[in-house]
């Protein structure tokens, strides 16, 4: 087995839906990180052997967006390149697929990296009024045409929201907001709790904002629209009495998620530069670090977000690794009761039985010493780029800290699964 | 099923696949030029195919050989041989035109013999008892396109390569072979002339769109699309234009193009007006008395010096296109120099982004480098302006445009550059911060990676001495708008190893620029030419001499633009600057105009600052501003205005011939047509300077060294031809 090493990574800046990115598509903003990533490694495109792109909303107009964004970044037309879909985990998946190439003998260097324009979610036909089109397009005569043309009814334009519909999980038939509601509820999660973490959120991505700045290329735009240079979630003035007074979203009463301890909706897109290690040193390229492991487990969809207490546990029982021994921790800010059920669940002797078949609780792990840079809910998820943020974070801040080694990155996936993976610093 | 073939005359709306396979043609008969083959079907096809050349160009020796084709033609049954389709084997070329040769060194009797020649062979194919089909794949010009015009039908290819476009007024001449009497007849004067005047280059579908093809079709498709058209026989109804080709409307044609084009050209193109004459007056006469016409116009003007010059121009292009590194005895370490497939540029100003932008829409991927996000923000804003005005005239789609932004990389961290193959820098001019750049970028790129400066005026050996390695530094002076002009001024200082030198060539070259070798002094040779010119300019201003008389006294002599305007154009504190730096290296040569001094002070540096010599504030045309001083000048001035202005380049351009700034008289004038549009039809400088002979240059400069100083001193060059009074170029026009 071959060791997967990441040189570099860039993200675009994460902007909340519908400003400053909210123009770019799914492409241009993969594009720009791409871009960014060839000119910041000095790389010469044409030894990238396969580009591997997540992306969740995936645009009509762009199939397979890991080839449009390879080919529109100026990688020669004669690499390959594949688009991958673990829902919230996307971005994680492309660099779990590089692995998995590069050991099946399928290339040694890759752009990985995951894109997500939720400004730029469609709204759809029902699927009876795409019925009554195609009806009105076959109609040959004046006559029929009338008469396909009269069908139709107001309510047949009411569109549907596909980022809703995204957000929906179709088989527990809950919405990703209701699943952490649950989660809040079984875990006796009370709105203060999470309303002080999202709280830390902010203040912890605030005091960051010169080290995540490093990690940002600028998006430039056509027509003289100024570029966007940074992110635009945290919020510096935040504060708890501001959070208290927002209103439950998913559950009217008695409900304790708010769209401010919730993780924002968001723009972005994130490129990094993997290879094998006997490649990095060929081409004289410093790893920043090596992928030790990545793990997917799946569980409860209407519980989706204790997903990283089972991809976590998942990756001890096979690959030996303990929470313990990372120095940095990233987990998901889907939401924060979500994180906060998770981290209870690490701690929990009963879950661990039940769920994890374990006899003992897996970890202890302070809400204080995840997400030091902050989280999604100050910097926001654009779902499919995501996994690929939290792993250039988590390698940027073993950089920054001399003592630290290794680090733990993991994710809840809507449709309920997790994913985990450590990384260590080279 | 959508069809690929769209028609614009009755016989073919659509084309339908092939419906059966058709056994393949056999192979008569071959010429030295053309190939002929008949289908089992009874088509001859005609194939040009010249041998050793990408190109089919008509000379003597082809219309003979295509004058025998016809006659076997003429002599085979009906049934044997129903239709004719001429086509190339070429790539990009269908027939590039009548060999240009074969025009300049030609005798007036060999000339009058060329030009029959093509009109009798032309005419025979256009009264062909068979219908005939131009299947054009490639550039089809001039000649070509005559040769395209005497069959009856003709289909294009949607390629890219494929261009239609008659370029014989730019060279002085009209096009002779029927395309002055043929087009007018085919889409009417008023579509023909603006075609034929201008030498417009026409994309297939623009071409069906105006009517001179009849169809557009993939060049796979050719001969199933032009047996569609061989079905109808020959077209019946010749058109008509009753009301344009009336008596009146010709008249009224006539007159208002050449009101237009007298405007245009101040009369000193004689091409233009008569092909006007020819066209106008030929459309009321039988096509052989029209073709007589054509004859004795081309007749008239070959001879004329202006066609010498233009063609002479034309030739020096085409030898600037092919132009390599001349031989040196110095006997360097062999380096290899890749060709250049990745670029960065250095500075996202508007020459900076300018230059980006080029290389982007040549599909090389460029790094733009700068040292902030808004400076390279700045520069798309550059881009994206000049990339909306191609897609406006639709010199780009919009999807190419985006194509080409694609190809940058923007960059304001410092990054490796080690796959990047060239390095242009296009900072702003100021030696201590280049250097500081060029160290940078020592470090940061790899040993054989060409660092190009594109410094206007600065010493490109002094960036080099800065290095570790000057072997690979070099000048590439592009000129502003960088899209606009073709001329690439290539310096090469003393310590520049031929092979980066060769490698310059090539890339200037293959970006489609033409590149002219001059030595590493100071202002190289455009500049230095052009400012004695401009800051003369500005002298007669500051004089008294209105702005508006100033420039048009000069596009009366030939100048594109008037230098007033030029210099707003460039920036008074660009010109300034660059105006101090030759004052400097060329002490008591130039004098810095006090004018220029006084508006770069007040912030009005010219166009972009929205006043200069002239006022920009309002959209339409921009107002002079009245010289800040009396006017006290002597109303009667000895020297007329034009040749003060225009004798100090003269004088300079003696000077850098001895210094051998360029290695000759030819790249002298040439760089200066290129690079500065000096009136054209003059030959350049030199040429122009040869027309006047030193003696009166020598005596009109003494003559205003008296009264203005000593910026006019006679160059010692100009001194030493006076006695035989030589002249700088051997061979006279």
């Amino acid at each position: 087995m071959k060791n997967l090493v990441i040189i570099d990574g860039v993200r675009t800046p994460f902007t909340k839906i519908n400003t400053a990115l909210g123009n770019c598509s799914a492409v241009d903003l993969g594009r720009s990180a791409v871009n960014a990533l060839i000119a910041k490694t000095g790389i010469d495109p044409v030894i990238v052997d396969e580009t591997i792109f997540g992306c969740v909303c995936q645009p009509a107009d762009a199939a397979n967006i890991a080839r449009i964004i390879a080919l529109r970044a100026g990688i020669p037309d004669s690499q390959p390149a594949l688009t991958v879909h673990r829902n919230c985990a996307s971005g994680l998946e492309a660099l779990a697929t590089a692995h998995a190439r590069m050991n099946t003998g399928n290339g040694e260097v890759f752009v990985v990296g995951g894109t997500e324009s939720m400004s730029q979610a469609p709204l759809l036909f029902k699927q009876n009024t795409a019925a009554k089109f195609t009806t009105l397009n076959r109609a040959r005569t004046t006559g029929k045409k009338i008469a396909a043309a009269a069908a139709f009814r107001p309510a047949d334009f009411l569109p549907l929201v596909a980022l809703k519909l995204g957000l929906t999980d179709p088989v527990a038939n809950l919405n990703m907001g209701e699943t952490a509601e649950l989660l809040a509820r079984e875990w006796k999660i009370t709105r203060d709790a999470q309303d002080a973490f999202a709280l830390r959120s902010h203040e912890k991505a605030h005091a960051a904002h010169d080290l995540i700045a490093d990690e940002i290329t600028p998006v430039y735009f056509p027509d003289r629209v100024p570029p966007v240079l940074a992110d635009n979630g945290p919020r510096e003035k935040q504060s708890l009495e501001a959070l208290a007074r927002l209103k439950p979203v998913f559950q009217k009463k008695y409900g304790t998620i708010t769209a401010g301890n919730a993780s924002q909706i968001t723009d972005g897109a994130v490129a990094l530069l993997v290879t094998s290690e006997e490649r990095a040193h060929a081409l004289g390229l410093e790893p920043l670090g090596r992928l030790l492991a990545c793990r997917s487990a799946g569980c409860d969809p209407a519980r989706m977000g204790l997903g990283p207490a089972h991809a976590i546990a998942k990756s001890l029982e096979l690959d030996g690794l303990h929470p313990d021994s990372a120095d940095i921790i990233e987990i998901n800010e889907a939401f924060a009761a979500q994180t906060l059920a998770v981290l209870k669940a690490l701690r929990s002797k009963a879950f661990a039985r039940q769920s994890l078949h374990h006899h003992q609780p897996i970890c202890e792990i302070p809400a204080e010493n995840i997400n030091r840079q902050g989280g999604a809910i100050a910097l926001g998820h654009p779902v499919g780029a995501t996994g690929a943020r939290l792993v250039l974070t988590a390698l940027r801040q073993l950089h920054q800290n001399p003592f630290a080694r290794r680090a733990l990155v993991s994710l809840c996936i809507g449709g309920g699964q997790g994913a985990a993976a450590w990384i260590e610093k080279t | 099923m959508k069809t690929l073939i769209k028609t614009n005359r009755t016989p073919a709306r659509r084309i339908i696949p092939t419906r059966k396979l058709r056994p393949p043609a056999i192979l008569l008969d071959r010429s030295p030029h053309i190939r002929r083959t008949v289908t089992a079907d009874g088509i001859c096809i005609l194939t040009f195919d010249s041998p050793d050349s990408t190109a089919n160009v008509l000379t003597g020796e082809t219309l003979f050989e295509l004058g025998c084709h016809l006659d076997w033609i003429e002599k085979q049954n009906h049934h044997a041989v129903r239709a004719l389709i001429i086509e190339s084997a070429k790539d990009k070329i269908f027939i590039a035109g009548a060999d240009i040769h074969c025009l300049q060194d030609a005798s007036p009797g060999q000339l009058d013999e060329f030009l029959s020649l093509g009109q009798r062979v032309f005419n025979r194919l256009a009264h062909l008892s068979i219908p005939s089909v131009a299947a054009i794949h490639g550039a089809c010009m001039g000649g070509g396109l005559e040769l395209a015009l005497a069959c009856d039908y003709r289909i294009a290819s949607a390629n890219k390569a494929t261009k239609l476009a008659f370029p014989e007024v730019l060279l002085g001449i009209i096009p002779a072979w029927g395309g002055t009497t043929r087009l007018p007849r085919l889409i009417g004067l008023k579509k023909a002339l603006p075609l034929l005047l201008t030498g417009k280059k026409l994309s297939a579908p623009h071409a069906r769109k105006l009517g001179i093809v009849d169809a557009v079709a993939h060049h796979e498709n050719f001969h199933d699309a032009a047996r569609d058209f061989i079905k109808h026989g020959k077209p019946s109804n010749k058109k008509h234009f009753p009301l344009l080709h009336s008596r009146i409307g010709v008249r009224v044609i006539a007159r208002a193009t050449r009101a237009r084009l007298l405007n245009r050209t101040r009369g000193h193109y004689p091409a233009p007006l008569s092909l006007l004459e020819v066209a106008t007056r030929g459309i009321h006469h039988t096509i052989d008395r029209s073709l007589e016409w054509e004859r004795e116009a081309v007749r008239n003007l070959a001879h004329d010096p202006v066609s010498r010059h233009l063609i002479r121009t034309f030739l020096l292009q085409q030898k600037a296109k092919k132009l390599t590194c001349p031989k040196t005895t110095l006997n360097k370490p062999a380096t290899s120099i890749p060709p250049v497939k990745r670029t960065a540029v250095v500075g996202a100003g508007v020459m900076g982004a300018g230059i980006a932008h080029w290389l982007a829409t040549k599909n090389l991927p460029v790094t733009l480098e700068d040292v902030s996000p808004e400076k390279i923000a700045a520069g798309f804003n550059t881009i994206d302006k000049r990339s909306q005005e191609a897609v406006a005239r639709r010199v780009f789609t919009p999807a190419e445009a985006s194509r080409h932004r694609d190809h940058i990389f923007p960059a304001h961290t410092p990054h490796p550059l080690t796959h990047v193959d060239l390095v242009i820098e296009a900072a702003t001019e100021n030696l201590p911060l280049k250097k500081t750049i060029f160290q940078n970028l020592e470090k940061r790129t790899r040993a054989n990676t060409i660092l190009a400066t594109n410094t206007s005026a600065l010493p490109v050996g002094h960036l080099a001495s800065a290095l570790f390695h000057p072997e690979r530094v070099i000048g590439i002076h592009f000129f502003n708008p960088v899209h606009r002009m073709q001329l690439v001024e290539v310096v090469v200082p003393k310590t520049t190893h031929p092979a980066v030198t060769q490698a310059t060539l090539s890339f200037v070259q293959s970006i489609g620029k033409l590149p002219v070798l001059v030595s590493d002094t100071p202002g190289f040779l455009v500049n230095r030419l052009l400012m004695p010119y401009l800051l003369e300019a500005a002298h007669a201003h500051h004089e008294g001499f209105p702005a508006q008389l100033i420039d048009n006294t000069m596009r009366d002599f030939g100048m594109p633009m008037g230098p007033l305007r030029l210099l707003d154009e460039i920036g008074l504190d660009v010109a300034l600057d660059v105006a101090k730096t030759l004052a400097h290296a060329f002490p008591n040569r130039l004098s810095l105009p006090p004018g220029i001094k006084e508006q770069v002070d007040l912030g009005r540096l010219g166009r972009k600052s929205g006043s200069g010599f002239y006022s920009y504030h309002r959209k339409s045309t921009p107002e002079a501003y009245l010289p800040t001083h009396s006017p006290d000048r002597n109303q009667d001035d000895p020297i007329p205005l034009a040749q003060r202005l225009v004798f100090p380049l003269i004088n300079e351009a003696a000077r850098a011939l001895d210094e051998e700034v360029v290695a000759s008289p030819d790249d002298l004038d040439f760089a200066m047509i290129m690079g500065t549009g000096f009136a054209p039809f003059r030959g350049g400088p030199l040429r122009y300077a040869d027309l006047l002979g030193p003696a009166a240059i020598v005596s009109a400069l003494e003559k205003l060294q008296a009264i203005h100083g000593d910026r006019f001193t006679p160059a010692p060059r100009l001194i030493e031809m006076l006695p035989n009074n030589l002249t700088f170029h051997i061979h006279q026009s």
